[in-house]
């Protein structure tokens, strides 16, 4: 059982968007729309509009037929993404630890670790978290639970604040949780939801009353994964997000300029670097913060002078495109005009450019790489990667740099083919495994192992006694084949150690010698 | 270079395809061909993601910075039991593998450079460790006359060794499944720890690499502040991390040594010190742990948990 963490849901996340930015919403059927066009898939119904028998899935034409004071609006995934960031910055003034949901934008996790000894309980601290959403004009329910899923089951079916005392309670609401309340992205495809309503399941406890095997065998890897995660036996840490660190670059003027032209070649040289910057966190400029340190007056004067510890004058200004952008050339446009504008007192020292970032979108994110690399500005020179690896051959041997190949053998050492790297080439990663596994080393030729003695008092030791003795085997995986060119018969195994090591070892049957191939690490 | 290409001036596009190619267009009569390998990636870019990675362990918060990934130090964390030690478990490769998949997906090269063993198993530096310091003293025989500061001894320069080298190779299809391309992934084998650092210093002073893995074996000497300084100015003056794996080895001498501070064992330039290991929290499932041990930038403490599974066979 994981340590007591809480959930925060906010149910029809998109309706509630919508209702804070058109507020006439609030009081009259509204939808929120997939497209702004008569053709637009309605995606969320307020109560009012489905007592007007508008339904999710339906068209916004044949919406607007049934009711005609209906309002809509597109909220799109952004929009989500932004407030969802909105609300974590809301949140972590309750909890230093906030996850937002990346499945199911509009549900949080908080950590409640050590807040006891800050807020007098935890039912206090909930009700405050729900009182400071109200205040940000969100309807939510929170829950403090024992498991993050249970947590998350309990808030999207009973609203409001619920702080759970024991595991044994949270699994007695976990199992009255109905189905049909739990989200698209976290709870069950409709098709199999609605399978199971016809054998009469409708609760989480009915669910996970079903054998674990048949559910995996009928219904796929998806509803198991959730019968995995409501019975707690997924891994899922809590991973929480920091908050965004300023984008901020300075640079020292030398010698101290008002002019604007050279004021703008500096910014210029900035902006470059903090667009990278920026768009490398996948975000996107919203406001450009201009700062200018202009030249101290105590500049001539003496140490005992007076106004020697005068600050130095500053001069902060602002600009703000239409939209978020990445494009340099609309953002030294902005600042031209901004400069051209001021009258700058004295000369300036240094400059300092700050960015107010959001996220990009991925079109922005595209379009600033098309043009970055279209106009040479691509970050390394893989030609002189290939120097690099050159001059490596040429100090440590001609097989010292390499690539590996995959070869479609069954041996392990068969698979990998290790050919020479000549050039550096630009990465066209594949698309990685759904489940992360971890990542085994493979030695370049097997190590012998002890032989196995009869007796093993104190546990079957293999080559280093600081391991400690095998605790656990799996295995035998048998590979066998090759009696045409060389005999190779292998049983292969993994093998724990009390000390924790995970071997990769095999048994030769044709050589009747155990070897270790690798480890995992 | 060649001129910007001014969106305003391109005709309005419906969509996302006709604007890429009112763009290669445009690009096209500035002189840039349509065929340009950039270009042609940039065009074929997959949908990004809009999330980011706001961790301390994220890529571009190793930029500029020297990091070691160590083994767990000490008893009380163990999974396995006070009468153990924790390195056994040690999970750095798994890590470093993650974070290789992280910098090709923002279009960094990365490279990683492995370091050999003698092929009986023992760690490379140990047999020519003797004899290597032997040789520094009678190659240095005014070095205490010039000590006037009463420093420690010099680092032992470290002697070429003798014999086959072995080196642990991370398993190719392994890294590919964590969605790293092998081609664009060279993998340095390196001899020994001073070909290690000479590999690294190649690597970064190239400009060519955002990212280098080494692999730092057990039970060898601290490297001097010179070299790391060296390569703390290379991995800032080309924005580039390099990472430390220095317990790659189930070799727990080197938590006996207690070299460098809190575990580690490369010396006070490491700006980012690591330890990862793993926890099986059931047949087949293990968790993948990160605790940051020191951090210049934002302080210790921070600590992840990433669910993992085992290779096929363990479940």
């Amino acid at each position: 059982m994981s340590a007591p963490l809480a959930c925060v849901v906010l149910p029809h996340f998109p309706l509630q968007l919508l209702g804070r930015r058109m507020p006439d919403c609030l009081e009259n059927p509204a939808v929120v729309v997939a497209e702004d066009r008569p053709q637009g898939l309605v995606r969320e119904v307020n109560r009012l509009a489905r007592t007007a028998r508008i339904l999710p899935g339906m068209r916004y034409a044949a919406a607007l037929t049934l009711c005609a004071d209906l309002r809509a609006g597109v909220v799109e995934a952004r929009d989500e993404a932004l407030a969802a960031m909105e609300l974590s910055e809301l949140l972590r003034q309750f909890s230093p630890r906030v996850e937002p949901s990346s499945e199911e934008p509009g549900v949080f996790w908080l950590d409640t670790a050590g807040l006891t000894t800050l807020w007098p309980d935890l039912q206090v601290w909930a009700h405050a978290v729900a009182d400071a959403l109200r205040t940000a004009q969100m309807r939510a329910a929170v829950v403090v639970g024992y498991a993050r899923f249970a947590a998350y089951a309990v808030a999207r079916h009973f609203h409001g604040v619920h702080v759970i005392d024991s595991p044994e309670r949270q699994a007695s609401l976990v199992g009255r949780v109905q189905l049909a309340s739990l989200g698209a992205a976290l709870g069950l495809p409709p098709a199999t939801r609605d399978a199971l309503a016809l054998l009469g399941i409708h609760t989480l406890g009915q669910f996970l009353a079903l054998p674990a095997e048949g559910l995996r065998e009928r219904h796929g890897e998806p509803v198991w994964s959730l019968y995995q995660r409501a019975n707690d036996r997924l891994a899922e840490p809590l991973r929480p997000h920091l908050p965004a660190q300023p984008l901020e670059l300075a640079r020292d003027i030398t010698p101290p300029d008002d002019q604007r032209d050279r004021l703008l070649f500096v910014a210029k040289g900035l902006l470059v670097e903090l667009l990278r910057r920026v768009a490398d966190q996948r975000q996107s400029v919203a406001v450009l913060h201009l700062r200018l340190e202009l030249e101290r007056p105590h500049r001539d004067r003496k140490r005992d002078d007076p106004g020697y510890r005068e600050a130095a004058p500053v001069v902060d200004m602002a600009v703000r495109a239409a939209e978020p952008t990445l494009y340099e050339p609309q953002w030294l446009d902005l600042l031209r005009i901004r400069l051209d504008a001021t009258r700058l007192p004295a000369c300036a020292e240094r400059m300092t450019l700050r960015a107010e970032t959001q996220p990009a979108t991925a079109s922005q994110l595209r379009l600033w790489q098309l043009l970055a690399e279209a106009g040479g500005l691509t970050r390394r020179d893989l030609t002189k990667g290939g120097e690099a690896l050159a001059q490596l051959r040429a100090a440590l041997g001609d097989d010292a740099v390499v690539v590996a190949s995959l070869q479609p053998c069954h041996l392990p050492e068969a698979q990998v083919r290790l050919l020479p790297a000549q050039t550096l080439c630009s990465p066209k990663p594949p698309e990685p495994a759904p489940q992360q596994q971890l990542v085994r080393r493979l030695r370049s030729s097997p190590l012998r192992l002890p032989t196995r003695p009869k007796r093993e008092p104190d546990g079957w030791l293999l080559s280093d006694w600081r391991m400690g003795a095998v605790v656990r085997l799996w295995g035998p995986f048998r590979l066998s084949g090759g009696w045409w060119v060389r005999q190779v018969q292998r049983d292969y195994y993994y093998a724990l150690t009390e000390r924790g090591d995970l071997l990769w070892v095999f048994y030769d049957e044709v050589r009747r010698l155990w070897f270790q191939t690798g480890e995992v690490g | 270079m060649s001129a910007p290409v001014r969106l305003h001036d391109l005709p309005a596009t419906e969509t996302l395809q006709q604007l890429r190619n009112q763009l290669a267009g445009a690009l096209q009569r500035k002189g840039i061909s349509a065929h340009h390998g950039g270009l042609r990636t940039a065009l074929r870019l997959p949908e990004a993601s809009t999330a980011v990675d706001r961790s301390p362990l994220a890529l571009p918060e190793l930029v500029g910075r020297l990091v070691e990934v160590a083994a767990p130090h000490g008893h009380d964390r163990s999974p396995y039991g006070n009468n153990s030690s924790l390195l056994a478990a040690w999970a750095g490769t798994t890590w470093a593998a993650g974070l290789v998949a992280e910098a090709q997906r923002a279009g960094e090269t990365a490279a990683w450079v492995l370091c050999g063993e003698a092929r009986d198993g023992e760690a490379a530096t140990t047999a020519v460790r003797g004899a290597a310091r032997t040789k520094a003293r009678t190659d240095h025989p005014t070095d205490d006359l010039t000590n006037i500061n009463h420093e420690p001894p010099r680092r032992v320069p470290r002697a070429p060794p003798v014999g086959p080298r072995a080196w642990r190779i991370p398993f190719a299809p392994d890294l590919r499944a964590a969605g790293i391309d092998l081609a664009a992934l060279p993998l340095v084998r390196a001899a020994h720890s001073a070909e290690v650092l000479q590999a690294a210093d190649v690597l970064l002073r190239s400009g060519a690499f955002g990212l280098v893995i080494a692999d730092w074996p057990a039970r060898t000497p601290t490297p001097g502040d010179g070299a790391m300084g060296r390569l703390l100015g290379l991995c800032q003056r080309h924005e580039a991390a390099l990472v430390f794996l220095s317990a790659p080895y189930t070799d727990d001498a080197h938590a006996d040594q207690g070299a460098g501070e809190a575990g580690g064992a490369l010396g006070s330039l490491v700006s980012l010190r690591l330890e990862a290991w793993r926890t099986m929290t059931a047949p087949g499932a293990f968790t993948l742990h990160v605790a940051v041990r020191k951090d210049k930038r934002r302080g210790p403490g921070w600590h992840d948990e990433a669910p993992r599974s085992g290779p096929a066979g363990i479940g």
